[in-house]
């Protein structure tokens, strides 16, 4: 048994309302964190990425404690770099955690992806091959990670623009065995899976029926950008109608998840935010 | 190297070319699908990740980036970003080597040369970044002092400056530049005065850029390095501003590991 299991911790993000994450939660962005402690909005939880906030002084810090103290938060990052094959950033995973101390945050969720390689960073969530090796490989350090953590970590499905002719198994596949032998949790990104179904010509509904649903701690939703021949995963709009037929077939299935809006460019003010978080809640309080 | 390595190392260096044989090593790896081809999705990446940090330097840069023009400016982060790699996590810290980027292209580029302080500016700005996420500082703790005062070691104390201070020596009016942008104002009629010696500091939430008089700025820079008391006085520097700089925070602590070091070397 892990160090974390033994501390009574591993069921943390399971159970989401303990937390007081529960409902339509939004991404919250450096641009509107002084309007949200100025006025105070009644939303329900919100994310903090992880990355804009690791400093341990300063305005930064002071902004955390702030939020901490008025809403549940829960941390996304960028850096842990989970399939990569340099060794783990020690120090980042130091911060992150010091951060998760001083926000409370629920928990913390990372990417499935790698983002660097022979010491070089990419700032991006880069694809790699779903083999049995790389299963081995990421699940080692995800235990890892949860250790130093002290809880289980919420892995997100990405959108991916390249496949490797290695992969022996597709994503879902490869989350559902990597939950099964880490005790991982995960962040149901629905818009990825969309991009992710029309980019490669996959079948959505498969993907979704091939993950462990009870494992789902988080959903994600946020805009694409249709491009000539491809969608991408931009940030940089409202959540796109096919998007939200997903998520409500997906939401019938995963009753009381908490779900986020992610708006990371052109990022528009706050109430056409807490807005588009109103349409998650016009489904899943919706009678069925 | 085991094969997810080969193949992240295969992606990575077709993310840093363009073209060449890093793509053609890779594209062998990649599964076909429908639509574009692997090549031009891989370029989906090489825009998003260079873009990534090309806004790190935006943000961090803003007055650079004002007196050059967004053109201007996103040419030479284009530039930096192919030419220097990223190593830490936090884009926060990204660009550290961007005023001596700016340096070398002021030496090559004829319509920069009218712009010989712009390094010196940018340094003002990445350090004023640096303060404004710095952790903070524990209180000086006097005790420390009196410890090794008792001990007999106190020639041996090595002072730490504040994690949120940083140290700029310019001959230019950086200072002046700096705030007039803040401020809307004009820098053609700014003189050229003396220069600079500056302390770029957060003592509040955020940081604030002051002017020092040389001989504080001697003795910081000398701390700085990591001279010990002892040196500091044998230097003639003004040791008489050491109490004013730890009332003021600039001081923060002794290295007690330095002290330790030192005197038994």
């Amino acid at each position: 048994m892990s160090a974390y299991a033994q501390s009574g911790l591993a069921g943390a993000p399971a159970g989401t309302r303990d937390h007081g994450i529960s409902g339509a939660g939004i991404g919250l962005r450096l641009c509107h964190i002084d309007e949200v402690l100025r006025q105070r909005p009644p939303i329900p939880w919100m994310e903090l990425l992880a990355d804009n906030h690791l400093a341990e002084g300063g305005l930064t810090a002071l902004h955390v404690e702030a939020l901490a103290s008025l809403y549940p938060l829960t941390l996304h990052c960028v850096g842990m770099n989970l399939a990569g094959t340099d060794p783990l950033d020690d120090d980042y995973l130091r911060r992150v955690l010091a951060l998760r101390e001083r926000s409370a945050a629920a928990w913390v969720s990372d990417h499935l992806c790698f983002t660097a390689v022979g010491g070089r960073r990419y700032h991006e969530l880069l694809p790699f091959p779903y083999t049995d090796q790389s299963l081995r490989h990421v699940a080692a350090r995800v235990h890892r990670i949860q250790e130093i953590l002290g809880a289980p970590l919420v892995i997100e499905n990405v959108s991916a623009y390249l496949r490797f002719s290695d992969s022996a198994l597709g994503e879902a596949q490869f989350l559902s065995a990597l939950c099964r032998d880490t005790d991982c949790r995960l962040l149901l990104d629905v818009n990825n899976v969309y991009v992710n179904a029309i980019n490669h010509g996959e079948d959505a509904e498969a993907y979704l029926r091939a993950l462990p649903f009870e494992r789902v701690a988080e959903i994600h939703l946020a805009g694409f950008a249709p491009r000539e021949d491809y969608l991408l995963d931009a940030h940089d709009r409202a959540v796109a109608a096919p998007v939200w037929d997903l998520y409500a077939r997906v939401a019938t299935r995963l009753s009381g998840v908490p779900t986020l809006i992610e708006w990371d460019n052109d990022i528009p003010p706050l109430p056409v935010l807490l807005a588009e978080a109103d349409k998650v809640a016009a489904i899943t309080e919706a009678p069925r | 190297m085991s094969a997810l390595a080969e193949v992240q190392r295969r992606l990575a260096a077709a993310l840093d070319e363009d073209n060449g044989p890093a793509v053609d090593h890779l594209l062998p790896l990649l599964a076909a699908g429908p639509g574009r081809s692997a090549a031009a999705r891989l370029s989906i990446y090489r825009t998003s990740a260079r873009r990534a940090r090309e806004r790190a330097l935006e943000q961090i840069y803003p007055v650079c980036r004002e007196i050059l023009g967004p053109r201007c400016f996103a040419a030479l982060a284009e530039d930096y970003v192919r030419e220097f790699a990223s190593h830490g996590a936090d884009l926060n810290n990204e660009g550290a080597r961007f005023p001596a980027h700016l340096a070398a292209c002021i030496g090559q580029r004829p319509q920069l040369a009218a712009l010989p302080y712009l390094p010196d500016l940018a340094c003002l700005e990445r350090d004023w970044h640096a303060a404004y996420y710095a952790a903070d500082d524990p209180p000086f703790d006097p005790a420390r002092l009196a410890a090794l005062q008792a001990a007999g070691r106190a020639e041996a104390a090595v002072f730490r400056l504040s994690a949120a201070l940083r140290l700029l020596a310019s001959r230019f009016p950086v200072r002046a530049i700096w705030h007039s942008h803040h401020h809307g104002g004009r820098t053609d009629r700014i003189t050229l005065g003396q220069g600079d010696r500056l302390v770029i500091r957060r003592a509040g939430p955020r940081p604030t850029v002051d002017a020092v008089d040389p001989p504080v700025h001697a003795l910081l820079s000398a701390i700085a390095d990591g001279h010990c008391l002892g040196e500091l006085a044998t230097r003639g520097l003004a040791l008489e501003q050491l109490p004013q700089l730890i009332a003021q925070g600039y001081v923060v602590a002794i290295d007690d590991s330095a002290a330790t070091r030192r005197h038994s070397a």
